[in-house]
């Protein structure tokens, strides 16, 4: 009797592993789907997005081809420029696919280095003051230094494809206002812009590739929607995090947050 | 007389460059940069071909064609569509089944797309 009821037990805990690692394997499965279906997915708006380019350069080329003498000299310098605009569009989109290929594929090569979050965030919104000049930048830094280990590289394009959202975003005279900042163990850099902001709904949405607000009603605004995902990407390989928050004034706008992991811990 | 095209297309350069283009060959060009304004143009001016794209804000390419066909009983009216990134088969077939007289993907030759719009305006 002992035996049997040993035997049942058994049969019953090996039931039980079978039944568990079937639903451990559904769930994989399950997942892989996913992925391979988001990567199809991938595949076809990256290649919407780099025939636009094509579609602009073969015209353009071909019109400066077949009537070069023909066209007065102001025309094939407009049809020059905009060859070279969107020349360098299709080369920004193929470095930002390649780097979100080596994000999600986690081969970003990483020079990590303690930096201080404060200064290396001033020093890149000197840089977007200067380049747009018509666009009001408030800095506001705690004294205090925020020493961090990052790739002070990579911290700088992760921060640049923020600002440059937050610069699209924004209306002519807009404001957009910086933060650097220490909340416990964690730096904190808050990019607020005057835009439109974020739906509740969307704030996790934004970080997908190719994913761009208001896509619908404005397709001006230029970018293919990888900067958030790249930024993202980077500062979860700095062991932080990127969330789109409410605006500290409240008022309309989005908040971009990112946050780092001090090197020194809490004080 | 000459003949008027109306060009839908939220690509300023590709828009320019086909106005451009068709322009030297002869025919008066309209533009649109939504499907909403492409609609209203071919209401009030009733061009002889309209080259739709089909990613468009307000008002996308197949809600346009669909609109266009729906309120016009010329069914000979071209309407030629130049797809942005639409190349599927199912696209194609779409594209026809909801009266586009021809569906060229991007990126296409310009040759093409102006010597198509000349067969339709012949047969005409």
């Amino acid at each position: 009797m002992a035996q049997s009821g040993d035997s049942t037990g058994w049969n019953q805990k090996l039931e039980q592993e079978v039944y568990q690692r079937t639903v451990a394997l559904q769930e994989s499965l399950r997942k892989l789907e996913l992925l391979n279906q988001m990567r199809a997915q991938f595949v076809s708006i990256m290649s919407h997005e780099l025939r636009t380019p094509a579609t602009a350069l073969v015209g353009y080329a071909d019109t400066l081809r077949e009537k070069w003498k023909k066209l007065p000299e102001k025309r094939i310098q407009r049809y020059l420029d905009i060859i070279s605009e969107e020349s360098n569009r299709m080369v920004t989109l193929m470095q930002e696919i390649f780097e979100i290929s080596r994000i999600t594929e986690g081969k970003l090569e990483l020079n990590f280095q303690t930096a201080d979050l404060t200064a290396l965030t001033a020093a890149i919104v000197r840089e977007f003051r200067e380049r747009y000049p018509a666009l009001s930048f408030g800095f506001k830094e705690n004294s205090d230094p925020l020493p961090a280990r990052v790739d002070t590289h990579y911290f700088k394009s992760a921060l640049s494809h923020i600002l440059d959202n937050a610069v699209k975003y924004t209306p002519a005279k807009g404001h957009v206002l910086v933060f650097a900042e220490r909340s416990g163990e964690n730096a904190v850099i808050r990019v607020e812009d005057d835009g439109p902001g974020v739906a509740r709904d969307y704030r996790d949405k934004i970080f997908e590739p190719f994913f761009r607000s208001m896509d619908n009603v404005n397709r001006k605004t230029p970018g293919a929607g990888l900067g958030l995902t790249i930024a993202r990407g980077i500062f979860e390989a700095f062991k932080g995090r990127l969330t789109a928050e409410d605006k500290l004034t409240g008022r309309s706008g989005c908040a971009m947050v990112a946050s780092v992991p001090l090197e020194e811990g809490p004080r | 007389m000459s003949r008027t095209v109306l060009i839908a297309d939220d690509e300023a350069n590709l828009l320019n460059l086909l106005k451009d283009n068709l322009e030297e060959s002869g025919y008066t060009v309209l533009t649109a940069t939504d499907g909403e304004e492409a609609l209203h143009l071919w209401l009030e001016n009733r061009p002889d071909v309209i080259v739709l794209d089909i990613e468009m804000p307000k008002m996308n390419g197949w809600q346009v064609l669909e609109e266009v066909r729906r309120v016009s009983k010329d069914k000979e009216l071209p309407v030629i569509l130049v797809l942005s990134a639409y190349t599927q088969p199912e696209d194609i077939r779409r594209g026809l089944k909801l009266g586009a007289n021809k569906y060229l993907t991007k990126p296409f030759k310009l040759k093409v797309l102006v010597e198509s719009i000349e067969e339709f305006l012949k047969k005409n």
